[in-house]
């Protein structure tokens, strides 16, 4: 009896598997040193299918190393537990996998199709498998359903996605020598000229991004307005006032926009031409990860990282298909009508899918885009076996009903404009209506429109101007970015990959280099891009990012190799890390100075002092050291002014006000359980009046509100 | 001329005697001043149009603390 081992990335895809294989039995669970394994009995072998727990090998220094020492050149892969803090799982899931693979004959990675997926069943195959890569066979699949799992367990591939693992060990490690010497630069300078320890980090992927977010906000800061003036006027049509609009969009001066309001003074229109046009808009095409992360930020307020998560339990739960792709295609071989009877079993989609069942061919609108690992996003067909969340609920909807509006016919619209001549002066009515809805009453509230509606209207009918007004207005910068633009920008850029642009966006955030959920650079993040654009410029130059990103794309092409790749990073960052470090002093007083100012600004209120007007603080007791708001006039001007604080948690200054008496809210965090905001003043305030506490629980819809990117942050 | 830019105390970049953030929100402030007086049919002091422009919340800060140095020297 044969025993082969199947590695899966995470453990509801080994259970996933383990019943696939299964046919009608339950496959057996069975425990390995508390990491538990599935037992299928197939055809008279032993199929044991376990999982991972994400990467379990990352790449590390060679030896053993302090964590501030730099410049590191000399790279290995170690267990994940030996490599990074806080990974004790792995290690018993390392010991677990080792152990079994010594009984098994033939190996299998069932891990996702793509670069991260194919890297982590290469790593465990080859380190924890005793170099079972080399003989490893590899199943490739797009959903979790059973049809397809069993597919590609008989058509194995005969050996690993070498390419791409290759592509992804490459990438992990010209990542870590970017942020392992570049981060650890900034961090000891900072520490060695302050002496004062604060996390400081860039990237590869982290440079470029973070300059997007500071020139932006630099444009935004130096911005200055001109001033232009519009016309606005309203037509009197049977009765009812049409808004219109002057024949020039801007008038750059006021005199010109008052010498139109004076010409057309008591005047009558006439309609001088009537035009209309009807043309067709196409249905979407079927969502790559960065199309589905974009609408489910337009109408739900998600982040990528939420969108994605989101998505990713999903698939795992057999819904949808693999949400990390590229392609906008969706090929004949997923058998649309096949998913759609099944979407059709399901109340909310039944008249939907009947209706395309009934129209005959069924042909998806598919985009540009392409991924040779994975087709387009879209439904399974599979029923819920539980209740999703709500979050689950939209998400799973989106994605259903862009399946099913890909299909559908193309929207016919139709466009309507009338000329209206006023002495010399031209003005349009304009109206828009769709004719025929197609792909639109698909998509459902996912499709918006506005129509407007004309009256009807002859050439020759003399109108009359019910309104004409000159409005000032400015010229205005470009907007800040959020999640969802900003990821667009790393996407158009070509820097990062689907896998990890979202991350790096919650990274900016962690390092207080941006704020807030129309995305602010923060002081920090304006003298971190002014210190790597004086010392390293390619660092953050977008262009040199984006030929690295080419290179580790020719590796899972067979084009490049992954030393070759490897070897070039260390070439260029090892004179601009040793530089650095030469300048280590003068580095770190212009980052110091700035870390104090924001460290003392997040101890300092909004609100000034009541009883002085001076700046407000949080300060610890040098004694006792218990924490307090006190009042940075209490030696100048003899300010008395104090008021006491939670002494447990992690306390955060709020951006908003007391409603009752509009006072700085305060926020405290503890481990496991939900942040509590609450007002100091009126804390004391209450506490003199034998009132209870005015603390106010955060609301699960505005804890939800700031994961999701919310002003909160 | 001291080193430092008058603004925030940086680095100034010569010859501008502003740090080059604040050399750009100066420069833009010069360079925008002949359109806003056209618009105004060339009536527009400069006072008047730096009153305008600190009213506006289009306004970058970085403009309108050049705009407070500028009145607080007299240059405007």
């Amino acid at each position: 009896m044969a025993t082969t081992l199947i590695v899966t990335e995470k453990p509801d895809a080994a259970l996933h598997v383990a019943e696939a294989l299964a046919r009608d039995q339950s496959p057996k669970k069975i425990n390995v040193g508390g990491v538990p394994f599935f037992e299928v009995q197939e055809a008279g072998d032993r199929i044991l299918v376990c999982s991972a727990l994400g990467h379990l090998y990352a790449v590390s220094a060679k030896g053993t190393q302090v964590r501030s020492q730099y410049p590191v050149w000399d790279l290995t892969w170690k267990p994940k537990h030996l490599a990074e803090r806080g990974q004790g799982r792995q290690e018993k899931w390392i010991e677990a996998i080792s152990k079994v693979s010594k009984e098994a004959d033939r190996f299998i990675s069932a891990c996702d199709y793509d670069i991260e997926g194919s890297l982590i069943g290469y790593t465990i195959l080859k380190y924890a498998c005793g170099g079972a890569d080399k003989k490893a066979r590899r199943m490739r699949f797009s959903t979790l359903t059973v049809k397809e799992l069993r597919e590609s367990y008989t058509k194995a591939l005969p050996e690993l996605d070498f390419p791409l693992a290759f592509a992804g060990m490459c990438r992990h490690e010209v990542d870590w020598l970017y942020g392992v010497n570049l981060s650890r630069a900034l961090t000891q300078s900072a520490l060695k000229a302050g002496n004062r320890y604060s996390t400081l980090s860039t990237g590869r992927v982290q440079g470029p991004t973070l300059r997007f977010v500071v020139e932006r906000e630099r444009e935004i800061e130096t911005f200055v307005p001109l001033p232009y003036w519009i016309l606005r006027a309203g037509f009197d049509v049977d009765g009812k006032v049409i808004d219109a609009e002057y024949e020039l969009e801007r008038l750059d001066t006021k005199s010109h926009g008052e010498e139109v309001v004076k010409d057309c003074a008591a005047k009558k229109g006439v309609i001088e031409k009537l035009e209309s046009k009807t043309y067709q808009v196409s249905p979407p095409t079927p969502f790559d990860l960065s199309t589905l992360q974009s609408e489910a930020y337009r109408h739900f307020g998600f982040t990528p990282r939420i969108a994605l998560s989101v998505a990713e339990r999903l698939y795992l739960d057999q819904l949808i298909s693999y949400p990390r792709t590229s392609s906008q295609r969706l090929p004949p071989s997923i058998n649309y009508e096949e998913i759609l009877r099944a979407l059709g079993k399901m109340g909310a989609y039944r008249s939907e899918s009947s209706s395309l069942l009934a129209s005959g061919i069924l042909r998806p609108n598919d985009g540009k885009k392409d991924d040779p690992a994975h087709p387009a996003v879209y439904p399974t067909g599979t029923v819920p076996r539980r209740e999703l969340d709500a979050r689950g609920q939209k998400l799973f909807d989106l994605v259903v009903r862009r399946f099913l509006s890909t299909f559908g016919k193309p929207a016919t619209k139709q466009s309507e404009k009338a000329a209206i001549k006023v002495g010399i002066h031209l003005f349009f009515l304009r109206g828009s209506r769709i004719l025929e809805k197609g792909w639109i009453d698909l998509y459902g509230p996912y499709a918006k429109f506005q129509e407007v509606t004309l009256p009807p209207l002859k050439e020759g009918q003399q109108v009359t101007m019910a309104a004409l007004s000159l409005e000032e207005k400015y010229t205005q910068p470009h907007p800040r970015y959020n999640a969802s633009s900003l990821l667009k920008t790393m996407e158009e850029a070509e820097i990062g990959t689907k896998a990890t642009r979202a991350d790096i966006i919650e990274t900016l955030y962690k390092r207080g280099y941006v704020k807030g959920e129309q995305i602010t650079a923060t002081p920090l993040a304006f003298r971190v891009i002014e210190i790597l654009g004086k010392y390293c410029p390619r660092v953050i130059d977008v262009t040199f990012t984006r030929e690295l990103e080419t290179k580790m794309e020719q590796i899972e092409v067979g084009k490049q190799t992954r030393e070759t790749v490897v070897l070039e990073t260390v070439a260029y960052l090892k004179p601009v890390i040793e530089d650095l470090k030469t300048k280590e002093l003068e580095v770190g007083k212009e980052l110091t100075v700035i870390i104090r100012e924001m460290s003392l600004a997040s101890v300092t209120l909004f609100v000034l002092c009541p009883q002085c007007g001076s700046a407000l603080r949080v300060v610890r007791n040098p004694k006792t050291k218990k924490r307090f708001i006190g009042c940075a006039g209490k030696w100048a001007k003899n300010c008395t002014f104090g008021l006491p604080l939670p002494q447990f948690g992690a306390l955060k200054l709020s951006e908003k006000r007391c409603s009752e008496c509009g006072f700085q809210l305060i926020q405290v965090k503890s481990k496991g359980r939900r942040p509590l905001v609450s007002c100091p003043k009126c804390f004391v305030e209450n506490l003199k009046a034998k009132k209870p506490a005015a603390t106010v629980a955060v609301k699960a819809k505005e804890a939800a509100h700031k994961e999701e990117g919310g002003s909160t942050r | 001329m001291a080193d430092n830019c008058p603004i925030c105390g940086t680095a100034r970049q010569p010859p501008s005697k502003f740090c080059p953030f604040h050399e750009a929100a100066h420069s833009n402030l010069e360079n925008a001043y002949p359109a806003w007086s056209k618009s105004y049919g060339g009536n527009l002091t400069k006072s008047e149009y730096f009153d305008k422009l600190e009213k506006k919340e289009e306004t970058g800060r970085a403009v309108k603390s050049v705009i407070q140095y500028l009145r607080e020297k007299g240059e405007a």
